[in-house]
């Protein structure tokens, strides 16, 4: 159990499947997104997302086997993009639905740094920019 | 004339990014319509060094993660460890801690302020505010022994007392530093060209800065008072503060927000001083940690995360660091578009990056 930074433990079991689900509950509720934690075992792995509202900070815990394929939050909290794409590279995790996957390229490689404009045709931006045209929107709609 | 698209690399080598970041710009004629950033280039795999490093050895580590608030990343690593061993600190480390803290937040403003002045050309503001900025980092020497990694943070307390000498010496400073820095504050608040380079520029609203999880002045800059000192940890739950707060969202207010920082930090340096008890400055620690936890501390840039997992041995299982710019790079994408390639620069450094930090 993870405890926070006041001692305690708000945390919620849940399955890769419900995520997308809980995260959404979370938005509505007026939650951010901190981090998502992976630790990693020879069973697979144990992924922990924090969200914070006010000071209050709430686990949701869920176990992956490796090779499985988890759906991204960044499509309902679009910083997740960052820890997600990084969770990729460091542990070799798949995310399906990221707004912007990297591909594990993240952290790039030295090839990649040469090839750095050409790469971006295989990288889809565009979901960036529907993103804050999403939230332009919201907030011309007030 | 038909608008036509161009790719940009920003970086990863610019004048204005003091450390290696690209940015691949999409542009049509002036104007961003696509970011990405492209990172990696620092990549140190800190994190796995818990690994061949036991837990004592990891301060040293954590701190290394970041040069300039280096301090902080010790203690957000020592506050987790302490957790889990229900370590008491003593008082008077608690205020020690908050001593060195506020002195990195001091140092980390200027320079940053000095880094902003130089992207948009105002070289004289940049000299003056690091020329302020090379007393704190000397006091850091006088008062730990080195001027930017003082590693005086250990597992139960710190390492190394304050004299009374030196104490007051912080207050003199306290008191030059604020002098110096109202000095030159006309020169930031009301320019002219500060105001034309910042004001109106990267608006983020207050419901998106939290909604993209932005951190620290970034966040306060959008309106929300949210400040991870506010939950009390180290010596701050024995001393009175006000988060800076500003509501325009615009690299202006995050100027603004950095700048008045600096006097919150010199008051709070100087409440330290004036209550910090006699006493043991570290307790002894015995046995390994086990569990897990997630500690939040308010670096200069914003909120860091730190969340261990520990299993009873000396080494720990894993360590896994959230930084500030870590934070504050996505809402930073969101501000790209539609602005103008020569905003690019102060859109940069308005999120204080950090990219040692961001990458670990």
């Amino acid at each position: 159990m993870l405890l926070n930074q006041k001692g305690e433990t708000v945390e919620k079991q849940i399955t890769p499947d419900s995520l997308v689900a809980e995260a959404q509950k979370l938005m509505d509720n007026g939650y951010r997104f901190i981090i998502a934690d992976v630790f990693e075992s020879e069973e697979g792995f144990e992924l922990l997302y924090e969200f914070g509202k006010d000071f209050d900070v709430i686990t949701l815990r869920m176990k992956a086997a490796k090779g499985a394929e988890i759906p991204s939050i960044s499509p309902i909290f679009f910083n997740a993009l960052l820890i997600e794409n990084e969770n990729q590279d460091l542990f070799g995790l798949k995310y399906k639905n990221l707004v912007v996957d990297f591909g594990g390229r993240l952290y790039v490689a030295l090839e990649g740094v040469e090839a750095a404009p050409q790469s971006m045709a295989g990288i889809d931006v565009s979901l960036v920019k529907k993103w804050k045209n999403k939230a332009d929107t919201a907030k011309r709609e007030g | 004339m038909g608008e036509r698209r161009t790719v940009i690399p920003f970086g990863p080598q610019h004048p204005v990014l003091p450390e290696p970041i690209q940015l691949k710009l999409v542009i049509e004629d002036e104007k961003v319509v696509e970011a990405l950033p492209q990172i990696g280039y620092v990549h140190r795999g800190l994190e796995r060094l818990v690994k061949v490093r036991d837990f004592h050895q990891m301060v040293f580590v954590a701190e290394r993660i970041c040069g300039i608030c280096s301090f902080q990343h010790a203690m957000t690593y020592c506050l987790g460890i302490e957790r889990l061993m229900n370590i008491e600190v003593p008082e008077r480390a608690d205020y020690l801690r908050v001593i060195w803290s506020e002195l990195h937040r001091v140092h980390s403003h200027l320079l940053w302020l000095g880094l902003l002045a130089d992207a948009f050309g105002f070289e004289s503001l940049f000299m003056e505010t690091w020329k302020i900025r090379e007393a704190v980092v000397d006091m850091m020497e006088a008062t730990a022994g080195s001027r930017v990694i003082i590693s005086t943070c250990q597992v139960g307390g710190v390492r190394r007392d304050i004299s009374p000498e030196m104490l007051q010496a912080i207050l003199k400073l306290a008191d030059r530093i604020e002098r110096e820095v109202k000095a030159i504050e006309n020169s930031i608040v009301n320019d002219y060209t500060v105001k034309e380079r910042t004001v109106g520029i990267g608006v983020i609203n207050k419901e998106q800065a939290w909604k993209l999880g932005m951190a620290g002045p970034m966040l306060r800059g959008s309106g929300v008072k949210w400040d991870a000192r506010m939950l009390g940890y180290a010596g701050y739950k024995y001393l009175n503060f006000e988060p800076v707060v500003e509501t325009a969202g615009d690299c202006y207010a995050r100027t603004l927000v950095r700048f008045r920082e600096i006097f919150v930090a010199l008051d709070l340096l100087r409440q330290a001083v004036a209550k910090i008890p006699q006493g043991e400055i570290n307790v002894p620690v015995k046995g390994n940690p086990t569990g897990e936890v997630m500690v939040q501390v308010e670096q200069p840039r914003g909120e860091v995360t730190y969340t261990l997992k520990a299993n009873g041995t000396k080494n720990l299982e894993r360590m896994h660091v959230r930084t500030p710019t870590f934070a504050n790079i996505p809402a930073f994408l969101t501000m790209l578009p539609g602005c103008e390639l020569a905003d690019v620069p102060v859109l940069a450094l308005t999120i204080d990056p950090c990219i040692s930090c961001t990458e670990r």
